[in-house]
């Protein structure tokens, strides 16, 4: 009898499970790397589930390796990269939401893999985030600068739109070489009342980063930028989204995906965003500039769907 | 700025942070590249440092006119020297056989180096032991290519800047080299001999490191000694320089920046005298080449401590050499060989500045440095050797901003020489900003000068019994007491800003060079006189189109002097110089700056990418040295520059004439300036 119950029980139980699933999707979350960025956001994504619906599960981290099978046989890939969402692809055709990279990057593993169920929250923030900001910032500021690089050309069609619908006149200009830089920016920041640094490798590298920053204070120009370090290194303002910011964003789409065969969002930035002003730089270039609640608070009416 | 709890050299090691080499390469194949979210999450090197973030004009302790690089381009100078014909309360002349000066507010003597004008370049003094404490303004060792900006501060600021940051202080910060790419050949060609060649190239050194490196030769044949309107001149000049300047930085980490400039410039000039109306050089005097150099390292290390601190140390070597000995025909052997001008000054410099914010509406620098100088001159030092002189100084200024409407500045400086003795140097100033387009600043400074080594140690023998000059260990040191009252008006909206300055300032013991303190003995430098300089002044910028700019820049200084006890005392004792010449002495304190100057500045855009610029100055009679004086005189410069691009090649063709108006003199009638102008070129690779 024992040996009956020994016999059948495990496969049971094995049935039980299968049939009264705890979790309506297994979720596995691939990171490109085991710390930084995006460690912050698999711990954010963790705490703001709780115990959800849905089963979140490590798929590894491209350092340490990746748990190609529970990669290969999960429902939902969500991976944290560019290069986990690739390493992703590769293994798998389940649908994956890609996290915590560039649109560039983002059009690019579009590009690479037409046929798979990929779509993405960017971190690259909304051309009408970004005007708002400028605007809360600098309500005086009428003319703006803008540099496109290879990755960011893609921006400029939203960005032009939404600058003239709030009345703005943006003065863009394309790069293709980092020694175009330097004389694109003298350029720019002649005419212009601030300069948006975008995302792009060639314009907010460390070195491209210096060179923007010490044109800007050469003009007397202000810099809107894309991230907090760069507010650090010397711009007057940004908005962005931490990892943080993205996890909730995430956290959010899951509580409310159906059971079943999941179905991605249309790509898009993040919900949730952060600004940053740096007051130092604001006092030198003899800007008055309401503080960072006052203008996160401004940016979010603007904002508002 | 919170530490993101990442090792700082993280920045250096890839993939970690991605550099331009590597983004390059992705980006040409537009392939996502791993780690590119680092734009939005990698740290970045700390740029906006606090002591690197330009300063609020309009909280400064004093008046601060800065120059861009766009008006030092349309000013037309060749030489820095002629810039300054910009700046209200500035005196300037073209260089002859006399080099140039560039004096605010006058006081001048025979032959000196406009010692009470601080004049730094990058950090640097150029102020020099082999040039009475003054600077050299025939060899300026930065090209005008290479500077970024130079602030001019309008009255005296020991406390930030050192002694002798006396009645004003030019400031010029050289272009950084991060901001330099690619190289750049250019070329002038005109009249009076001007040739002038310049090569600039600048780029990467590595990862974080970038560099710039310029080398420019000047050259031109000088005044025209021919129209010396006595007929028969007793001089000849011309220009020789050639520079080589090298900067570099480098980015360690996020918050640390190494900086190293070197470099050296080489000047040939004339020096000494023909029998007049002959191409005979005088024997006691003769014509002959002189040539100097100068030569400097210096290293400055910045470490950015947080979002509210800084510190730096810099240390600073130069070397100033010049020559044109000849041999005297009638004295006697081990007199008779003269280098007036040499032979050698050297300067070590260690700086550490500490820039804080230690509260919530309060900024502190403070500092301290120790330099050693050295002269040797065979001539003027006879028999001794190599002189020292060491100065320690301590400093602090501060600048508090406890409401919106009002900026106060204190600051105090204690320096120690060796030579001159101790001094403490305090200021106190407070701006009310009325409005946020208006402020209005009252301000108290006292400044110290000392004097040049040889004016305390000088022995220039002329036989071993006569001697031409000796020194005056007693001197003391010049005091400038002054008070201030400015406006500052800054009306965006209008794009016009206006900056008015009234002085008041009182000079005690103004130092003379070479006067005799009775019959029989020899030259020493004394404290002959009292300066009152009181007047006004005000700059005025307006662009009234997108395309146009108009500055207007005037000053009005009265100045009069009275004799200190020992002027009073020499100017009755008989046999000396002070006595007998009395009334040009005064003269020469009391016309030392012109009653009124005015500069007036267009730039105007045209068609075409075409830059115009004019510049027209009203200068009043004044005097340069005591036995000559100038009328006053007008000058306009005129500038025409067309930037260009041929397929991938870039470049500016100009034309620039000095004195279009034609021929006058601005240093003495002898000297007449005519008119120069020449075509520039310049490609950009």
């Amino acid at each position: 009898m024992i040996s009956l119950f020994r016999r059948i029980l495990p496969p049971l139980i094995g049935c039980m499970l299968l049939v009264a699933p705890v979790h309506a999707l297994e979720v596995t979350l691939v990171l490109s790397h085991k710390g930084g960025a995006h460690a912050l956001f698999a711990e954010a994504l963790e705490a703001n589930l709780g115990i959800g619906r849905h089963r979140l599960l490590d798929g590894g981290n491209l350092e340490e390796g990746l748990d190609e099978a529970q990669v290969a046989r999960s429902a939902l890939i969500l991976a944290s990269g560019a290069a986990a969402v690739e390493a992703a692809l590769r293994h798998t055709d389940r649908p994956i939401l890609a996290v915590l990279l560039s649109r560039g990057q983002y059009l690019g593993l579009r590009r690479q893999y037409p046929d798979s169920a990929l779509s993405a929250i960017v971190l690259d923030q909304p051309a009408a985030r970004q005007v708002a900001l400028m605007l809360a910032v600098l309500p005086e500021g009428r003319r703006f600068g803008v540099l496109f690089g290879p990755d960011t050309t893609v921006q400029e069609s939203e960005l032009m739109a939404v600058a003239a619908g709030a009345g703005l006149e943006l003065i863009g200009r394309r790069l293709s070489t980092a020694g175009e830089l330097i004389p694109a920016l003298d350029r720019t920041l002649e005419s212009v009342d601030a300069l948006l640094a975008l995302a792009d490798p060639l314009l907010s590298s460390s070195t491209a980063a210096r060179a923007v920053l010490l044109s800007s204070y050469r003009y007397r120009r202000p810099v809107f930028a894309h991230s907090r370090a760069f507010v650090d290194a010397g711009a007057l303002a940004a908005v962005f989204s931490t990892p943080a910011d993205v996890a909730r964003d995430v956290a959010e789409w899951l509580r409310e995906l159906p059971d079943g065969s999941p179905t991605l969002p249309v790509a898009r930035a993040p919900r949730y965003f952060d600004i940053a002003i740096n007051p130092q730089v604001a006092r030198a270039l003899n800007l008055r500039v309401a503080d960072a609640a006052t203008v996160l608070a401004r940016v979010r009416k603007e904002t508002q769907p | 700025m919170a530490h993101r709890g990442r090792p700082s050299h993280l920045i250096t090691e890839p993939p970690a942070f991605p550099f331009v080499p590597v983004l390059l390469s992705l980006a040409m194949v537009s392939w996502p590249a791993f780690g590119q979210e680092d734009l939005f999450f990698g740290d970045l090197p700390i740029v906006a440092s606090i002591s690197r973030l330009p300063q609020r004009i309009s909280d400064a302790p004093t008046a601060v006119t800065v120059i861009d690089r766009r008006t030092i381009r349309a000013s037309g100078a060749r030489a820095l020297s002629d810039i300054f014909r910009l700046i209200p309360g500035f005196q300037t002349f073209a260089q002859s056989d006399i080099p140039a000066r560039v004096n605010y507010h006058g006081v001048t003597d025979d032959a000196d180096f406009s010692p009470r004008v601080q004049v730094l370049v990058d950090g640097r003094s150029l102020h020099s032991p082999l040039f009475r404490n003054g600077m050299n303004w025939a060899l300026v060792p930065v090209a005008l290519e290479d500077i970024e900006r130079i602030e001019v501060v309008r009255g005296s600021n020991t406390t930030s800047y050192g002694t002798n940051a006396f009645l004003g202080v030019i400031n010029i910060i050289t272009v950084d080299p991060a901001l330099v790419a690619g190289a750049s050949v250019s070329g002038n060609h005109g009249n009076q001999g001007v040739r002038d060649y310049t090569v600039r190239v600048g780029g990467q050194l590595g990862e974080g490191g970038n560099i710039r490196l310029t080398y420019q030769q000047l050259r031109d044949d000088g005044l025209d000694e021919g129209s010396d309107p006595r007929g028969a001149p007793d001089w000849r000049d011309r220009n020789r320089s050639r520079l080589l300047d090298l900067k570099a930085s480098y980015q360690i980490g996020l918050r640390d920046l190494l900086e190293m400039h070197l470099g050296r410039i080489e000047g040939l000039r004339y020096d000494g005298r023909l029998v007049p109306g002959t191409r005979s050089p005088r024997a006691s005097d003769p014509l002959r080449d002189l040539d100097e150099s100068s030569t400097w390292l210096q290293l400055r290390w910045l470490r950015t401590l947080s979002e509210s601190a800084d510190f730096s140390v810099r240390y600073t070597y130069s070397e100033d050499k010049a020559d044109s000995t000849f041999i005297h025909p009638t004295r006697l052997p081990g007199y008779n060989r003269i280098n007036e001008v040499g032979d050698r000054g050297t300067r070590h410099e260690v700086e550490m500045v500490n820039t804080l914010l230690p509260f919530a509406h309060t900024r502190l620098v403070w500092g301290a440095s120790w330099r050693v100088d050295t002269l040797h001159s065979d001539t003027m030092l006879h028999g001794k050797g190599k002189i020292g002189r060491d100065i320690g100084r301590i400093f602090a200024n501060t600048e508090w901003k406890p409401l919106s409407w009002f900026t106060g500045n204190l600051g105090v400086s204690y320096e120690y020489d060796s030579l001159a003795g101790n001094h403490v140097a305090p200021r106190a100033s407070a701006s009310f900003h009325l409005t946020p387009n208006d402020t209005v600043r009252v301000g108290f400074s006292r400044a110290w000068r000392t004097a040049g080594t040889l004016d305390y140690r000088a022995n220039q023998l002329n036989s071993p019994t006569e001697a031409e000059w000796v020194g005056n260990p007693d001197l003391p040191a010049e005091r400038l007491d002054s008070w201030e009252l400015g406006y500052l008006g800054d009306w965006r909206e209008w794009r016009m800003s206006l900056d008015v300055r009234m002085f008041r300032e009182r000079l005690s013991d103004r130092l003379m060079n070479r006067i005799r303190t009775a019959s029989g003995m020899p030259n020493s430098v004394q404290a002959v006189q009292n300066i009152r300089i009181r007047g006004f002044e005000y700059h005025w910028k307006w662009q009234p189109l997108d395309a146009t700019r108009i500055a207007v820049g005037y000053a009005h200084i009265g100045i009069d002097s009275d004799n200190t006890a020992i002027g009073e005392r020499l100017s009755v004792t008989p046999g000396s110089n002070y006595r007998s010449a009395f009334k040009r002495y005064l003269a020469l304190a009391e016309d030392s700056a012109p009653e009124r100057s005015t500069s007036v500045m267009l730039m105007q855009k045209l068609p075409y990418g075409i830059d115009l610029s004019v510049a027209h100055y009203r200068v009043g009679s004044m005097k340069w040295s005591r036995n000559t004086e100038i009328e006053g005189y007008r000058r306009t410069d005129l500038r025409l520059a067309y930037p260009f691009v041929l397929g991938p090649q870039r470049g500016e063709v100009a034309y620039t004439v000095q004195s279009l108006n034609g021929a006058h003199s601005d240093q003495r009638v002898q000297r007449v300036v005519d008119r120069r102008h020449w075509v520039s070129l310049r490609l950009d690779f």
